[in-house]
């Protein structure tokens, strides 16, 4: 293939203008490999992953963020590097790209590349390009470290291939979340064109790990698994329609992660919305937040969301939301709790329901034990009970709890001499509530 | 009764040779208590002891640990042991000790309701996020000579594990690591072992001709990355906390002009 040669711009200047192109790209996730070093050559992988700055937005700086290009021949309206855009076009070559990669990785500025693009001339020419990169960073530079490359969809099957034998991750945008709004939005993509590379992928990852598990030195194809990516709030989908494509996602694809990114308004568009406060922010991290019930805490998007109760709410976190509308499963014993309860409860994670779980083979756990293996107490207080007891007596009852959950600043339930926003009763009294205080308080309703 | 107190110093050394004699000596746990550096408030009825590290009796222990205990558990212990807490080695000694009577001594780490046993974890965990950080967060600056140079001054003294992170990843390249505040280095050379050395008196030369050009590459790639709409530096100073930028590249007011 030909290289289109670039005009003489200065790689300062190329940097500048492929990472502002890449910013809205969200996945900087250097995750899900461990690799030694070889002794020799540059580079290692931590499976945890490892973030090496945080930019000024808050997130986290973990790879070389950039595209290969932002010239495109498509159209997509929410994109900044559209074909109908008048802004500045760059390309690198893959040299250029080798050598940053490893004078950055070097300086341990980076933990690797992520490497995207727009559409030069055709899928097929991107790929090649974004391959012909990988091959030279891999085999000329001998580059160990991680590498998370983008699968163009409507690529040479092959090519892809190729390329997921090179990467560590690789990812095909979804976009949008679904077919309608793809159609509006990006007329030149279509569902069917962006599933069928991420169907090869999610294939090539099971047929990979049964080719190691023969043979320990079989190639990997893409061993940090895939993910993808969707815009939030650039079309008129509800909360419980993106959790459910999330949810069809990790269930039939095996996505190791699924990325929300709130729809930052760069092009005027008639068919775009005109997000009043900015990017939907709060949303974006209640799908965050939602997501990770999903994948670690045995949660289905059903229980969270339903038809008739179809976004999240603004003011509380999904557990919790959802804690409140299932009171009937609640107080739970947390010496008796089976593991899958116990994740239930808000206030307690993955890594405090694992430590509840050893501890209390050894010891009978007091709300100080909780504490210290670092259960959130103030959520947890109105959900569980040790040794039968809860740790103040409180009612188990909806808007009581949430009043007490909303409450800025933390708030324990005997403190009662503050305002709330309830119609009075008769029962509201604080002499009243001295009275029952000592024996068991039942609410008269 | 009387207590024991034995009193060593603050090195890996020293605590396990410590642990060891406490063993050797015959001393019962609930009345001994392993002490770093000088006697503060001397205690009646205590008698103090101390301990002169040994290599073979701490080798001694470092084994049993890593029979016995597993290394995940020496892994815990040393990130713990890397601290700056007075009572770290009693807590280790402690938590030991309680290990050695289980069945299971490698499951020692899951009696959090232990107070000794709560402390290691809460120290190693302290240590460990620390460590996690400074894996990202440190920065090398070549040298005229080719070596790569970083400074760092962590609360931890995490100086040998950042070492062997490094020495894995970046096996070709000659390195040194600077603990600022222990005046510390740590030395890598190509296709060697890395070492630690202290009170060196070297003076460091210049930077590289290159060095300029990719710092000022990585600070105009962190401004672009950052997305203008949804500037948020409270949450960039809450991941990135302020102590680590000192020495960071990309942060204007790092210290890398005093040099």
């Amino acid at each position: 293939m030909q290289y289109p040669v670039s005009d003489s711009m200065s790689v300062m200047e190329k940097l500048g203008i492929l990472s502002d192109a890449a910013k809205y790209d969200v996945a900087c996730t250097s995750s899900g490999v461990k690799r030694r070093g070889d002794g020799v050559h540059m580079g290692n992988a931590e499976a945890s992953g490892i973030c090496h700055s945080f930019s000024a937005d808050g997130r986290c700086i973990s790879l070389l963020k950039i595209l290969m290009t932002n010239e495109c021949i498509y159209d997509c309206k929410y994109c900044i590097n559209r074909r109908s855009n008048d802004v500045k076009r760059a390309l690198f070559t893959p040299e250029e790209i080798c050598e940053l990669t490893m004078n950055f990785y070097r300086r341990n500025y980076i933990e690797g590349l992520f490497l995207s693009s727009g559409i030069l001339e055709s899928p097929d020419v991107t790929m090649e390009l974004l391959h012909r990169t990988l091959y030279l960073l891999r085999n000329r530079y001998h580059f160990n470290g991680y590498i998370h490359v983008k699968a163009i969809p409507g690529a040479d099957p092959g090519l892809i291939y190729a390329v997921g034998l090179l990467a560590d991750r690789m990812s095909v945008n979804l976009e949008l979340p679904t077919a309608e709004g793809l159609k509006q939005l990006a007329p030149n993509k279509h569902r069917k064109n962006i599933l069928t590379p991420m169907r090869q992928i999610q294939n090539g990852i099971v047929e990979s790990r049964n080719d190691v598990a023969l043979y320990r030195h079989a190639p990997q194809f893409v061993p940090a698994g895939q993910s993808t990516q969707m815009i939030i709030g650039a079309t008129p989908e509800n909360d419980y329609q993106i959790m459910a494509v999330a949810e069809s996602l990790y269930r039939k694809f095996s996505l190791k992660r699924v990325f929300y990114s709130a729809f930052v308004k760069v092009n005027d568009d008639k068919q775009l919305p005109a997000p009043a406060g900015g990017p939907p922010l709060l949303r974006e991290h209640r799908l965050y937040q939602a997501d990770w019930l999903l994948r670690f805490y045995g949660f289905r998007a059903e229980e969270l969301l339903s038809e008739a109760h179809p976004n999240f709410n603004i003011l509380l976190d999904p557990k919790c939301d959802w804690a409140l509308r299932n009171l009937h499963l609640f107080p739970v014993d947390v010496q008796r709790a089976d593991y899958r309860m116990l994740l239930r409860v808000p206030g307690i994670g993955v890594n405090s329901a694992m430590r509840i779980m050893q501890a209390r083979r050894s010891a009978t756990l007091k709300f100080d034990d909780l504490k210290k293996i670092g259960v959130v107490l103030k959520r947890a207080l109105y959900f569980i009970t040790c040794s039968g007891r809860q740790m103040y007596p409180t009612r188990i009852e909806e808007d009581y709890i949430m009043r007490h959950l909303l409450y800025e600043k933390e708030r324990l339930p005997f403190e009662r001499d503050q305002v709330t926003y309830r119609q009075l009763s008769l029962f509201d009294d604080a002499s009243f509530y001295q009275e029952k205080e000592a024996g068991e308080w039942r609410r008269i309703s | 009764m009387e207590e024991n107190i034995l009193i060593c110093q603050d090195s890996l050394e020293s605590i396990f040779t410590a642990v060891y004699c406490a063993y050797e000596w015959k001393c019962v746990p609930e009345r001994t208590r392993i002490q770093i550096g000088d006697e503060e408030n001397l205690r009646l009825f205590a008698g103090y002891r101390n301990v002169e590290a040994d290599e073979v009796r701490s080798t001694k222990v470092i084994r049993t640990l890593r029979r016995r205990f597993g290394e995940d558990f020496y892994y815990t212990v040393c990130l713990a042991l890397s601290g700056t807490d007075r009572e770290k080695a009693d807590a280790v000694y402690h938590t030991i000790a309680i290990g050695l009577g289980l069945t299971r001594p490698e499951t020692v780490m899951e009696h959090l309701a232990e107070p000794c046993v709560h402390r290691v974890f809460v120290l190693s965990r302290g240590a460990g996020r620390e460590y996690d950080h400074l894996r990202g967060f440190l920065r090398f600056s070549e040298l005229e000579n080719g070596v790569l140079y970083a400074r760092i001054k962590p609360k931890n003294h995490l100086l040998h594990f950042l070492a062997e992170h490094f020495s894995d990843r970046l096996p070709s390249d000659a390195f040194l690591i600077h603990d600022v505040g222990r005046e510390l280095f740590a030395v890598h050379e190509p296709g060697k072992p890395w070492f630690m050395v202290q009170n060196t008196g070297w003076r460091l030369i210049e930077e590289s001709g290159e060095e300029k050009y990719y710092q000022e590459l990585f600070r105009h790639f962190c401004h672009k990355i950052a997305i203008k709409e949804r500037e948020n530096r409270k949450l960039q100073n809450q991941m990135l906390p302020l102590r680590f930028q000192e020495f960071m590249t990309e942060f204007p007011q790092n210290g890398k002009d005093k040099y």
